[in-house]
């Protein structure tokens, strides 16, 4: 374990180059180096322009953006695209930071949450939901301490009363954040849960599952996986379906990848799912027509 | 900023001082809990048996959402993670922080792998390392690649 000597990321080279200045002409005397303040300040600063200054999760979009995207892509893409366009009415971005996944995912929820407010559906999935707090307290979380982070979801799931749109509660950096990192948290606690059935999913390519959820599901901006998906889906008792918009060749236009629960909730009725679009390394929310 | 870092922090303190885990004191926090001091003992049957160290926790607004900045100050163990400045090279300290962690698991984090030391040495490059860091251990790009220790 050492300070990587190899290739550092552009951010720290950024960094270093902005520093500069600030250094040069900062007061002389007790410490010539930035205070942590500023570096942080600098991290952030040089992450947005990284991620651009694009919202946490935008409007809903028509699909002219996917297809300017991949107007000059292969071709496989753009069937695929036009197809999503004749199929969908419109999409919301995601910022891609590496939370895309769970943030698409918790806000159209959540939109679905508000769409059907009284509905036997709604009833219980916000009975499943609140649900997760027992599963993270049996596999050993201690949810005295992370009932911070259920809260915002919570206040999330149910409709406001006051002027605060879901969108400006999710465009909110912190409450964004807690509520993604409130999903990463119930994911692991599902993985740690069924670790039988996850494991054989896992072993091939990590020493464990604990190591596994140590690095690839508890912490921030990591990227989700199909593991990740499967669980949060159990958790939720919803349905996801995934657009895959891969060079994959197809008869059904673009392939839509299903995950569905295994204890689906027990309504009568019709059940809305997430519909969520799939491009390597990067998900948004999607709104298929009709 | 947040409600949540103050709610959280001074939770983490009343259950640090209501029931401590073995060889870990909390010894101040202060400047509205943004910056603590506790203190860790080597455990016994370990190359740090009877020895004390300080940790120094910093905590910015958004913790727990980010991970606190975390030194050894004054005393530095000599261990082949620990430079020479007080930073340490732990992934959970950097990029496999997560909220569910607390300053408790931290510090056994810390003291397990005191235990699991079999030689007390320096990394091999704590020169060079000391020479260059930032005053934040958080500002380095760590790479890790041993788990053994």
């Amino acid at each position: 374990m050492h300070p990587s000597d190899t290739a550092a990321p552009t951010a720290e080279q950024g960094l270093d180059q902005q520093q500069q200045p600030i250094e040069n002409g900062a007061d002389t005397g007790k410490d010539d180096r930035p205070s942590d303040e500023e570096i942080l300040r600098y991290e952030r600063a040089i992450k947005e322009a990284e991620t651009g200054a694009s919202p946490l999760i935008s409007d809903i979009l028509g699909m002219q953006g996917l297809e300017k995207e991949f107007a000059s892509g292969l071709e496989i893409f753009q069937r695929k695209v036009k197809h999503l366009s004749q199929t969908c009415k419109g999409m919301r971005t995601v910022k891609r930071d590496g939370n895309c996944f769970y943030r698409a995912l918790s806000f159209r929820f959540c939109e679905l949450l508000w769409e059907r407010r009284g509905t036997p559906w709604a009833q219980a999935a916000l009975a499943r939901a609140a649900s997760t707090k027992d599963i993270m307290t049996e596999m050993g979380y201690d949810m005295s301490l992370l009932i911070d982070f259920w809260e915002p979801f919570e206040t999330a799931l149910k409709p406001q009363e006051d002027s605060k749109t879901l969108l400006e509660i999710f465009q909110t950096e912190y409450v964004s954040d807690t509520i993604v990192c409130y999903l990463r948290l119930v994911t692991a606690a599902v993985l740690k849960k069924y670790r039988d059935l996850f494991e054989a999913f896992i072993l091939d390519s990590y020493p464990s599952l604990d190591a596994f959820i140590g690095s690839q599901v508890e912490p921030m901006n990591i990227e989700a996986d199909q593991p990740h998906i499967v669980a949060i889906s159990n958790a939720l008792g919803i349905t996801i379906r995934i657009a895959n918009l891969d060079p994959t060749p197809t008869d059904a236009g673009v392939n839509y990848h299903e995950l569905s629960p295994m204890e689906p909730l027990e309504v009568p009725g019709d059940v809305p799912e997430v519909v969520l679009l799939y491009r390597p390394g990067h998900y948004d929310v999607l709104y298929p027509s009709g | 900023m947040s409600s949540i870092f103050t709610k959280r922090l001074t939770k983490e303190l009343r259950d640090l001082q209501a029931n401590p885990p073995m060889g870990i004191t909390v010894q101040t926090a202060e400047d509205d809990l943004k910056c603590w001091r506790v203190t860790v003992r080597g455990a016994e049957g370990t190359l740090y048996e009877g020895e004390t160290f300080v940790l120094q926790f910093k905590f910015n607004n958004n913790y727990p959402l980010e991970s606190p900045e975390v030194v050894f100050v004054d005393n530095v163990p000599i261990h082949p993670h620990i430079y020479s400045n007080g930073h340490i090279c732990l992934s959970i300290l950097y990029d496999q922080w997560s909220p569910a962690l607390t300053i408790s698991s931290v510090c056994l984090s810390i003291l397990s792998m005191l235990s699991s030391a079999t030689k007390k040495e320096r990394p091999p490059d704590n020169a060079m390392y000391i020479l260059t860091a930032k005053k934040s251990p958080k500002s380095t790009t760590w790479a890790f690649h041993d788990d053994s220790v």
